[in-house]
């Protein structure tokens, strides 16, 4: 059970610490967004099960030479069983309770805002039914759902040529079809869980600079590229309220460069590699079962 | 909703469903739709009266401005609730991105 706790320990720090920062500064999620997804989702996930089964670990280790073992003689709990199992069973319901919490705050948040934009907006068929609001500021944003909307403001409407329009709204458009919000979700309540892991942030971070990626790259197929870039950069450097600059600006700039010199796609091999890299980040936290079965 | 943000004052269900005559709707239906309006927090309801009244909570206006605050990011747990198409940029690197498209077009 030693060298389990021992394999659990590297592991978890390779997810954390060694991976993350890898990832962050590598050129290739660029040039293949999905396989970035992936992998972030590996991390995640892997994260999160060899933290509990590395405390299941040490709190089954006295009982036993195995996991099953240890559960079969639970009978025989000492202290460390009890404090190990306790902060365990704690991590996996503050996990999910967060994830819930979250969930059905986005939720709330979300009708909340398409009663107030149906309220108030006027839908625009010309523009794919999009609902425009009545400001003289520029913003372009998607509320995900069953009933999802586009929201465009009349400042946008006037900044933006026609074809800058309908790239952005292609752009909306396929956070919405691909449910986007889905794949942020679990990492949101992973941000509220950990707030201060650099890890999550990275994580967190890379996430929702790769669905735009994606998203660029859907509404690339039937606009051109050079006709987001400039929306980007108009909608980008549009007065904004003091408090709201320079968020999220690097990725703006990074999508920019990415739209008007977009770089190859990954090729088969290095694609493979990635996909396999991400399976075996995802399925790391069987070795702990594994190794006191086979030492 | 349109009814009551032009009323000078809050109205009953039934000068409600006057205003609306030539939408055909029953009374009860209006009063139905008021009755839900209030329950969303966009109405407030006099009951003081004995024909209960109704009147807007907040302007038009006031609505566009609370959802144009959560789309430029000033309320900080809608960040999952909606996709922004772009944030605002620094100067420096609006100079990058100017520079960037100068050299394509």
């Amino acid at each position: 059970m030693l060298a389990a706790a021992g394999v659990l320990v590297a592991c978890l720090l390779l997810v954390s610490l060694v991976l993350p920062p890898a990832v962050a500064g590598a050129a290739w999620p660029a040039r293949a967004p999905v396989l970035g997804l992936l992998l972030w989702q590996a991390a995640g996930l892997a994260g999160g099960l060899l933290t509990l089964l590395l405390l299941a670990t040490i709190a089954l280790a006295p009982l036993g030479d195995t996991h099953v073992q240890g559960l079969r003689h639970l009978d025989r709990a000492g202290v460390v069983t009890w404090v190990a199992g306790a902060v365990g069973l704690l991590l996996l319901l503050r996990l999910l309770g967060v994830l819930l919490v979250s969930t059905w705050r986005t939720l709330r948040a979300r009708r909340s805002n398409r009663l107030l934009v149906d309220l108030v907006s006027e839908r625009n068929l010309l523009l794919r039914g999009a609902s425009v609001l009545d400001h003289a500021l520029p913003v372009a944003y998607c509320l995900p759902g069953l009933r999802p909307r586009l929201v465009l403001s009349r400042g946008a409407l006037s900044l933006l040529s026609y074809d800058e329009l309908r790239a952005v709204l292609a752009h909306e458009e396929a956070h919405l079809r691909h449910r986007h919000d889905l794949v942020v979700l679990p990492f949101v309540a992973l941000g509220a869980t950990f707030p201060a892991l650099p890890a999550v942030r990275t994580a967190g971070a890379e996430v929702s600079l790769l669905i735009e990626l994606l998203a660029d790259d859907r509404a690339a197929r039937h606009h051109e590229r050079t006709h987001l870039a400039r929306a980007l950069w108009k909608i980008g450097t549009a007065e904004a309220p003091s408090g709201a600059l320079g968020a999220g600006g690097e990725d703006v700039l990074l999508r920019a460069r990415r739209l008007l010199d977009p770089p190859a796609p990954l090729s088969l091999g290095p694609a493979s590699a990635l996909v396999a890299l991400a399976v075996v980040v995802a399925a790391s936290p069987l070795l702990g079962i594994a190794v006191p079965l086979l030492v | 909703m349109e009814t009551l943000w032009n009323a000078p004052a809050p109205l009953t269900g039934r000068q409600v469903a006057d205003a609306l005559d030539s939408h055909d709707l029953a009374y009860t239906t209006v009063l139905t739709v008021l009755s839900r309006l209030k329950k969303k927090g966009l109405l407030s309801r006099d009951a003081t009266a004995r024909a209960h009244t109704y009147a807007a909570v907040a302007s038009r206006e006031d609505h566009v401005a609370v959802l144009m605050q959560q789309a430029l990011g000033h309320a900080d747990d809608r960040q999952a609730a909606l996709q922004h198409f772009a944030r605002s940029v620094t100067p420096a690197e609006a100079d990058a991105l100017r520079r960037a498209l100068d050299g394509i077009t």
